[in-house]
């Protein structure tokens, strides 16, 4: 593959980085480095569309089943005819730093780690979805066509669905690529990198325009930005936390 | 109450039943999630989801195609695809994909069929025979009797060496040039208009200007250079380029744009002017420019658009007066602005006028000058001696004698009406990725002449699903989808450098499906008509070996490997351009005003109460016809409530979701009601993707007769809505000029039910 709007050269750095972090983590031989990249994502919603590339790109990409989706887009009409408006709203994992699905899963299958993206062990998910109530932003769904689970012979109707949601598509960080849904969006309204790297466009993004993500008040310090009119209504999250 | 209780029309076709007799049905490539793992291959081609044509690089795993993404060496979309040419993997691997051949039993739309074999499909067509019953001739004999005419080949989407080979090789070679196409649903009006204006086109590139102003087109949700117009379109946001968008509706593209100005339908031409008039009036022109680029003089310029004040345009189009003076003066004063439009300005009843008053309005802003720079269209060369036209034609392709102005032999949409006229029997007919029942207005009528077999006595479809037109023929050719093909074609580009692109199969056809094209040449060959090549990937070889440049680049072997070729150094060139015939001769000679004028539809004049405009629109993840067995865009769009302004719903009482009635002169048709501060009040609007009865399980939520059952995401479905179709109550109309289908004119009365 060759889609390298996303410098192969940086990502593997950085993944090498994170690699390397890992490893000695999982061997246990020193203390656990501190995390060396910081995956993340910009939604510059004066660019966005709302053409939708984002979402099937993912999944195709993904091979997400139909009625679930690891990214969405909603839009909203404001105003009085004939000063009327829409805005649209990309929404995806946010890979938060307090994520509350990973508190809120009683076994243990949500864990964050050291390049940032949050993910989930499909081996100790049980399919109990209480992750899909603690995340504030709709983010994570059920997957009802993923592989049977063999050890979960007592709730056979729970042997084909795991929880799933977005992973910043890392086998493709892992070419050198960049996820699928900023690979394919026609407007660039979606810019993904590393805010460990002072230089990365995300870092330059958010530190000088000092970025916000959705729904800070939740103390769930996300890793998504959004750049750009934002009506209210989607900050209070109205509309944000309901899968269509 | 369930709304299809109120279109008898989808009742037609719901009651497959398969019958096999020439065996077993082939093995169909099984789709599931979650992907399988491995490696993936990459192959570049070019994408065929949309008229726009991107780019591509297809990935398999193993024998199964699972991505789809813009290929990075196109100039035009840069290594981006939208969300229909990526849901392109669904035309392929659709459970009601049709994989075999397949001859009617029963009557026509019973929806009974037999599996044949390619054999005996192509010896019915050929030779003739019987169906159900009834004797037919084939192509052999249409030929010897002498009246090789009667073969009428009518195309919906057809490009590059597709429609070079079956065109201009394979029915020349037959010799009949009864030849339909789509051009009357489509930008027909707005090309006539070109035409009639000396073949105008705008010079310019979005990115080179500072204003634009968008009368009804889509531009960042359907736009034919889809992609790469919203790159174009998103360079120019960062330079700050401000947009006016003139809609009915506020489309995606308005509520991107710095304004939406509302509009009544059918009525930017009074808008535009108006504007016009105000150019004139303050002296925002430059007398010599306008005079050398056009054949007019300032003088009748003004005299001609004295009466066409803001405040008139204002009473007729409902757009205030201020605003229109507003935004023309700060058009004018612009160093350099473009006028765009499409169909929500010229698929009117005064839509050629309204194009060619644009084109005025652009000489007089200075923005069509006398110069224009050359758009550089690929020059492919073909290497085989090409036959000439044949001159036997049917008489079916413009409308009635004197009904159209300009008909130019290109009325498509009345093909079927002249037919039922008897104006023309063609006694073989073949569709060929067209879908004229749903395409074009009033369905039922469509269907009707459809059925008639001693109208049409041979109906041949070549299709890859069976379609609202497909299920009514007697006989289906599976033809190959967009990925599994070989096409040589090419487009412009925005920096005017000629792009070439092949299309190349990322997968052999699948089953027994087979291109349409490789078809063509077998019939040739069995006819003896000796076009030269046996095959479609044999004509893009040769093309790519022996077109200029490209040869030299590698040619073939250079295609395959990269998809798309074009010469970074090609010269860009501005040429003088033929005067623009503000003033129209053959128009006057017709009996219309030689410059543009208004012209009200009379119909809208004194509209009742409960009545509105009815107009049709385009979605960002459909295409008209042709995606509705995408299982992921149908996912993310499958409703299409009618769409009526907060005020005009409180006075008919309506609320939002209401099941509300639209009656038109030609039908009635159920739907749900959205109520939107986004919609003029006098017009209730409705996308024209949905609402199919045929085509299969994604599309319409019936299974066809050739399901497969391949897909594991069949029974994943959680939607129930498959949307209304709005053209079931259009007229297949023509407006009078250029006869183009009137879609964004209907007149119908609208009323709550319980």
């Amino acid at each position: 593959m060759s889609n390298k709007r996303y410098s192969r050269n940086s990502v593997t750095k950085m993944l090498g980085k994170s690699v390397a972090g890992f490893a000695t983590n999982f061997l246990w031989l020193k203390p656990k480095p501190k995390a060396t990249s910081r995956l993340a994502m910009v939604m510059d919603l004066d660019k966005c569309i709302g053409c939708h590339a984002c979402t099937v790109a993912c999944k195709s990409e993904n091979g997400v089943a139909l009625g679930g989706s690891r990214t969405r887009v909603l839009e909203q009409e404001h105003g009085t005819y004939p000063e009327t408006s829409r805005f649209f709203l990309s929404m995806m994992c946010n890979h938060c730093e307090d994520a509350p699905c990973i508190t809120a899963c009683p076994n243990d299958a949500i864990f964050k780690k050291d390049n940032g993206i949050v993910d989930i062990n499909k081996d100790k998910c049980k399919s109990f979805g209480i992750c899909m109530g603690a995340c504030p932003y709709g983010a994570i769904y059920i997957n009802p066509d993923s592989a049977p689970d063999e050890t979960v012979k007592d709730y056979p109707a729970r042997t084909v669905a795991k929880a799933d949601k977005c992973n910043f598509c890392e086998h493709r960080i892992a070419e050198g690529l960049e996820p699928a849904c900023s690979n394919t969006c026609p407007t660039d309204a979606r810019i993904f990198g590393d805010l460990a790297d002072p230089d990365s466009k995300v870092s330059k993004l958010v530190n000088k325009q000092q970025l916000k993500g959705l729904l800070e008040e939740e103390g769930t310090k996300p890793q998504v930005f959004y750049k750009g009119g934002m009506p209210e209504i989607f900050k209070a999250g109205k509309a944000i936390n309901r899968r269509s | 109450m369930k709304r299809r209780e109120f279109v008898q029309i989808a009742a037609i076709g719901s009651a497959a039943i398969f019958q096999s007799c020439d065996g077993e049905k082939p093995p169909v490539m099984e789709v599931t999630n979650p992907l399988p793992d491995g490696p993936r291959k990459e192959i570049a081609s070019t994408c065929w989801q949309c008229v726009s044509r991107c780019s591509i690089k297809a990935f398999t795993t193993g024998d199964r195609l699972v991505k789809i993404e813009g290929n990075p060496n196109s100039l035009r979309n840069e290594g981006k695809v939208c969300a229909k040419g990526q849901a392109g993997i669904s035309q392929m691997y659709n459970p009601d994909r049709v994989l075999y051949p397949l001859r009617r039993i029963g009557e026509r739309g019973s929806g009974k069929w037999e599996r044949i074999s390619w054999e005996t499909a192509l010896d019915l067509l050929i030779e003739g025979g019987e169906i159900e019953g009834k004797k037919v001739k084939g192509l052999r004999t249409l030929r010897e009797e002498g009246n090789p005419e009667k073969f009428l080949f009518h195309y919906g989407r057809m490009v590059g060496t597709d429609y070079t080979i079956n065109i201009n090789y394979f029915l020349s070679a037959y010799g009949s040039s009864s030849i339909g196409n789509h051009d009357s649903i489509c930008n027909r009006a707005g090309s006539i208009a070109s035409r009639l204006s000396g073949d105008v086109r705008s010079s310019h590139r979005f990115e080179e200007v500072d204003i634009i102003l968008n009368f009804g087109r889509s531009l960042l949700d359907a736009g034919i250079d889809h992609i790469p117009i919203i790159r174009q379109v998103a360079r120019m946001r960062e330079r700050g380029v401000k947009i006016y968008t003139f809609d009915v509706r506020l489309s995606n593209t308005a509520a991107k744009s710095d304004k939406w100005v509302p509009v009544k339908p059918g009525t930017d031409l009074a808008v535009v002017l108006a504007m016009s008039h105000v150019l004139l009036k303050k002296g925002i022109y430059n007398k010599e420019e306008i005079e050398d680029t056009a054949n007019i003089t300032v003088d009748e310029l003004v005299a001609h658009l004295a009466n066409y004040t803001p405040e008139w345009a204002e009473s007729i189009s409902g757009v205030p007066a201020t605003l229109i003076e507003e935004i023309a003066t700060e058009y004018g004063n612009a160093k350099s602005g473009a006028c765009t439009s499409f169909r929500g300005a010229f698929m009117h009843f005064n839509g050629v006028q309204a194009q060619r008053a644009i084109y005025m309005l652009d000489v007089i802003a200075g923005n069509i000058g006398s110069t224009v720079r050359q758009t550089g269209r690929p020059n492919w060369n073909y290497p085989f001696p090409r036959p000439d036209k044949p001159a036997a034609k049917l008489d079916i392709f413009n409308g009635d004698k004197g009904q159209f102005a300009v008909p130019d032999g290109s009325v498509s949409h009345q093909i079927l009406t002249q037919i039922k006229k008897g104006n023309g029997t063609p006694e073989v007919y073949m569709v060929y990725c067209h879908n004229p029942v749903y395409a074009n207005g009033n369905s039922r009528e469509n269907t009707e002449v459809y059925k008639d077999t001693e109208k049409i006595p041979f109906l041949v479809a070549v299709d890859v699903g069976i379609s609202e037109t497909s299920e009514l023929a007697d006989l289906i050719l599976p033809d190959a989808s967009f990925l599994e093909r070989w096409t040589a074609e090419g487009k412009g580009t925005s920096p005017g450098i000629p792009e070439y692109y092949i299309r190349q199969p990322v997968h052999e056809p699948l089953g027994e499906s087979r291109n349409f094209v490789d078809m063509a040449c077998d019939i040739a060959n069995r006819l003896d008509l000796n076009l030269g090549f046996n095959s479609a990937k044999e004509f893009v070889e040769a093309a790519c070996n022996s077109t200029e440049g490209l040869k030299q680049a590698g040619g073939f072997e250079y295609m395959v490997e990269h998809g798309v070729w074009h010469d970074k150094e090609a010269p860009i060139r501005n040429v003088k351009r033929n005067k623009v015939q503000l003033f129209s001769q053959r128009l006057k000679d017709q009996g219309f005003p030689g410059l543009p004028s208004w012209m009200a539809h009379p119909d809208h004049e004194n509209l009742k109460e409960d009545q509105l405009v009815m107009t049709t629109y385009k979605v960002n993840v459909h295409t008209h016809s042709r995606t509705q067995n995408c299982k992921w865009l149908m996912e993310i769009y499958h409703e299409n409530p009618a769409w009526i302004n907060t005020a005009t719903a409180e006075r008919l009482g309506i609320e939002d979701d209401d099941w509300i009635k639209l009656e038109s002169s030609v039908g009635e048709l159920v739907t749900k009601a959205k109520v939107t501060q986004g919609v003029h009040p006098r017009a209730i609007s409705i996308s024209h993707h949905l609402g199919h009865w045929a085509f299969g399980e994604y599309a319409s939520g019936k299974k066809s007769a050739v399901n497969s059952e391949n897909d594991s995401d069949s029974k994943l479905v959680w939607w129930k809505d498959h949307g209304m179709h709005p053209n079931v109550i259009i007229p297949n109309l023509g407006d009078p000029i250029a006869g183009s289908l009137c879609t964004n004119d209907t007149v119908v009365s609208v009323k709550k039910i319980s």
